[in-house]
């Protein structure tokens, strides 16, 4: 009577404790150190042109240092929990971290230092990371019949993704004059495919599963998903076709449609207290549509005060970041919870593992410290470019301290649970 | 209706009077037990009823044919949970059942308060895996043919 697979049974989705915990713990590193790397180079953001060098290397450390290694790490793990999906081996994924955080390691380095041969070798692996982790990503939804809220999103994210690790690996290649490489806007079409193919997409699909689950609303609206995915694909290929001026316009639609569908998510909730961590998700939300805007303007305006500059930190910065600091902050604990539920019978409430005083001030310090350098980019002040990269440094070194603190506690609880 | 959908809402019944009950975090204790009254008898029929029928359905209908699929570790912690929260839910009754009789004195609503917090704290995070998880199981591991006896007795029991 029953079908083969009971998509339920948390102990055939869970990976060991440490291989999630890896992938967040080294985006939460790369985190304050992307600050770090934004203070350093401050003097030098607003002459950015997207060329190779440490201003390149800084934005990266956010960008696929933060934010891509966060999505690697959840789709291996969350996807299977919330959605009862059979899960990848954890050899595959083991080897999808190695490939990802030596690529890392050596694309920024080669970046910073201006070593393009150093870099062709990290893009190697980064290129090598994507297809592995698109493989098993499309193997994971292949074999669940529970994740039709997300597959189509995360399948045209991942086809994003290996065009934007390509066109990325080509022009390091170009650079190191290893290959001879042409095509009008690769930076644009790059970033395009990247932050709002890739990142963007995931981002929308996985929100559909996270976002209910952790507000416990059941408020989804799949036919307007459905519509938002298309016309965002549809953005897409108007970008990659380089109509930059037609392309950000369609996809304020698609992010729009998303934005409502979340926020009627969250108004659909039974429970209505919602922790700290929400804040800085809504903040995140609001700064994708602005994200666009920028974009817009900066594309009908050529690039009048700065405004791609600005238009790339309220992206990465103000919406991907913000929301994986929110996300995050539940996450974390939730998976530890679980982790103490398969050795004891008995999970752990999330909230217990959570330093409290932490979340309340994790966000609103992103907040401010996108502000801040956000004003500083409009107004091409250094300085206050420092400052707001100090406001996000002691930001980020809370988060990681905050997931320090959790796996500490999860100790404690499991020590006192099994006594 | 689908056996999901009567358990689903269920919770939403649950998780709106724990919300409510949630509003009182960090209050001093109401004036008149008046005021709290409504939301004391809720919390009393909510916990009765949750602990005996729905736990009880869940226990005997629903997490055998999940060991039967090989979800062991979620059906025990389900049922363990269930277990936890029990005297949680049976105290925090009879502690409401006097206030309505004798009302709140500042001791009487502390411990009050501090039960409150767990049991919301404990069912809400019990809800929120069953939603993930059982909700969407129940649909898959059952047809309509074969839950609408289910449904019969459940609607039996209550
Ligand atoms: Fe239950
Ligand atoms: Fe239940």
């Amino acid at each position: 009577m029953i079908g083969a697979g009971v998509p339920f049974g948390a102990e055939q989705r869970l990976l060991p404790e440490w291989i999630p915990l890896s992938f967040f713990f080294v985006s939460l590193a790369c985190l304050p150190l992307g600050w770090i790397l934004l203070f350093l180079q401050a003097e030098n953001i607003a002459s950015f042109q997207g060329g190779f060098g440490p201003v390149l290397a800084a934005l990266h450390t956010f960008t696929i240092g933060v934010v891509l290694t966060t999505a690697f790490g959840a789709s291996m793990q969350m996807l299977p929990v919330a959605s009862g999906a059979a899960m990848n081996r954890p050899i595959g994924v083991i080897l999808l971290l190695v490939l990802l955080l030596s690529g890392i390691g050596i694309t920024l380095g080669g970046f910073a230092h201006y070593r393009p041969l150093i870099a062709s070798w990290g893009a190697a692996l980064l290129c090598l990371s994507a297809l592995l982790y698109a493989l098993m990503l499309v193997r994971l939804l292949i074999r669940s019949a529970n994740l039709k809220l997300v597959r189509n999103h995360v399948l045209v994210g991942a086809l994003c993704l290996l065009l934007a690790a390509a066109l990325g690996a080509a022009m390091i290649l170009n650079w190191a004059g290893l290959i001879s490489f042409n095509m009008p806007n690769p930076r644009l079409v790059h970033a395009g495919l990247a932050l709002y193919g890739f990142m963007g997409l995931i981002v929308f699909g996985f929100s559909r599963i996270m976002v209910p689950m952790l507000s416990v609303s059941d408020k989804t609206n799949d036919r307007l998903a459905i519509w938002g995915l298309l016309i965002a694909l549809t953005s897409l290929l108007l970008w990659v076709g380089g109509f930059f001026k037609i392309a950000p316009i369609v996809a304020l639609i698609s992010a729009l449609i998303h934005i409502y569908e979340m926020f009627t998510i969250l108004k659909g909730r039974i429970r209505t207290r919602l922790g700290p961590e929400w804040t800085v998700i809504r903040f995140g939300w609001i700064m994708l549509p602005l994200s666009l805007l920028l974009v817009i303007g900066a594309q009908w305006t050529d690039n009048k005060a700065n405004i791609t500059e600005l238009s790339i930190l309220v992206a990465v910065l103000g919406w991907l970041v913000s929301f994986i600091i929110g996300i995050l902050q539940r996450i974390v604990p939730f998976l530890l919870s679980m982790q103490i539920a398969r050795q004891t019978g008995m999970p752990e409430l999330p909230s217990k593992l959570a330093a409290e005083k932490l979340t309340r001030i994790i966000g609103p310090l992103h907040i401010a410290a996108v502000g801040v350098t956000g004003l500083a980019i409009i107004m091409d002040n250094s300085l206050l470019l420092q400052f707001g990269s100090l406001i996000g440094l002691v930001s980020g070194l809370s988060f990681l301290t905050f997931l320090i603190i959790a796996i500490k506690r999860k100790r404690l609880s499991l020590e006192k649970m099994k006594k | 209706m689908r056996l999901s959908q009567i358990l689903h809402e269920e919770h939403q019944r649950t998780l709106t009077v724990l919300d409510e009950l949630d509003g009182w975090r960090g209050k001093n204790k109401p004036d008149d037990i008046e005021q709290i009254k409504g939301l004391l008898t809720d919390l009393i029929d909510v916990a009765q009823s949750d602990i005996t029928e729905h736990y009880a359905f869940e226990e005997e209908h629903l997490f055998p044919v999940l060991r039967m699929n090989g979800a062991d570790f979620m059906a025990n912690m389900l049922a363990g949970e269930h277990q936890m929260i029990r005297p949680i839910a049976q105290e925090l009754s009879a502690m409401a059942q006097k206030a309505i009789e004798t009302g709140f004195d500042d001791q009487s609503w502390q411990s009050f308060q501090e039960l409150s917090f767990d049991f919301i704290g404990h069912e809400t995070f019990h809800i929120q895996k069953e939603e993930m998880g059982l909700i969407n199981a129940i649909n898959s591991l059952f047809t309509p043919e074969q839950e609408a006896p289910l449904i019969e007795l459940y609607k039996k029991g209550s």
